[in-house]
C-alpha cells in the first residue's frame, strides 16, 4: 500500500517500531506479536493513524486496505 | 462514536550514549470508542503513535508503550544528549493536524455540555499546553525517578 500510495516513503525497521518518513512527517506502526517484522499483523488504528498522519490520499489507501473503510 | 480529548503528562527516563535524559510530555491524544466497540487512541502531539485496544484502559496503555518504545528508538541511534533532545523535540511536535481538528470539536462538545463523562476529570486547555522538557539527569539521584499523571479531558 506505502509503495503505490506513498511513493518515495521511507520505510525503517528499528528495535521497537517501524517507522515511516513521507513528505517530511513521521509515523509509526507497532511491531508484530513476538517481535515479528515481517508480515506483522497490524491492527487497523495504527494503520488508520498513519494515513492521517502522512496525509495519504484515502481513496488510494482503501483501495488496498478496503477493511478501512 | 464517543470521542474524548486527551491530555496527558507522560514523564520518563532515557538512557542514552554516556547519558541519562529525563523526559516530561505535556500530549494530547483523541480517544475514540470505534463502531465495533474497540477503543483507539489517536495521537495529536506527537502526531506519530497510536494505541488500540478492546478497552479504553487498553488503548491508552498501548498508546503509553508506543510512546516509550518511540523514545528508546530515538536514544538508541543519538550520539550525545544534544542529538537525543533535538529528535525528541522533532518527535513530539510532529502534529497529526486531522486528529487534531477532531480532536479540538471534542473539547468543544465537552465544554457546551457542561462537564465530562464520570469516569474522567476535565482540565482547560489552555492550562495544559503541549510542550516537551529534556533535561540531561545524570547527576540528580533518586528525584529523577517521576510517575506520570493520570490524564484528564480537555474543555475549550
Amino acid at each position: 500500500m506505502l509503495r503505490k500510495c506513498a511513493p518515495g516513503h521511507e520505510l525503517v525497521e528499528k528495535t521497537h517500531l517501524h517507522w515511516i518518513w513521507f513528505e517530511g512527517k513521521r509515523a509509526t506502526l507497532p511491531q508484530g506479536k513476538h517481535g515479528r517484522k515481517n508480515n506483522a499483523e497490524i491492527e487497523i488504528g495504527h494503520i488508520r493513524n498513519m494515513v492521517r498522519q502522512l496525509g495519504l490520499d484515502e481513496d488510494c489507501v482503501k483501495k488496498h486496505l478496503p477493511q478501512l473503510s | 462514536m464517543a470521542k474524548y480529548p486527551l491530555l496527558f503528562t507522560y514523564r520518563d527516563l532515557v538512557a542514552g550514549k554516556d547519558f541519562l535524559a529525563g523526559i516530561t510530555t505535556n500530549g494530547r491524544g483523541l480517544l475514540v470508542e470505534e463502531a465495533d466497540g474497540t477503543w483507539t487512541m489517536y495521537g495529536v502531539y506527537p502526531g506519530a503513535i497510536a494505541g488500540v485496544g478492546e478497552s479504553r484502559e487498553a488503548a491508552t496503555a498501548q498508546f503509553r508503550d508506543m510512546y516509550r518504545a518511540a523514545l528508546y528508538d530515538i536514544a538508541e541511534t543519538a550520539t550525545s544528549f544534544h542529538e537525543l533532545a533535538a529528535e525528541v523535540k522533532s518527535f513530539f511536535h510532529d502534529k497529526n493536524e486531522i486528529n487534531e481538528a477532531e480532536w479540538d470539536q471534542a473539547a468543544e462538545r465537552i465544554s457546551s455540555e457542561g462537564q465530562g463523562d464520570g469516569w474522567l476529570r476535565t482540565q482547560k486547555a489552555k492550562k495544559h499546553p503541549p510542550k516537551v522538557k529534556v533535561e540531561e539527569v545524570s547527576d540528580r539521584g533518586a528525584e529523577a525517578n517521576q510517575l506520570d499523571e493520570e490524564p484528564v479531558a480537555a474543555v475549550a
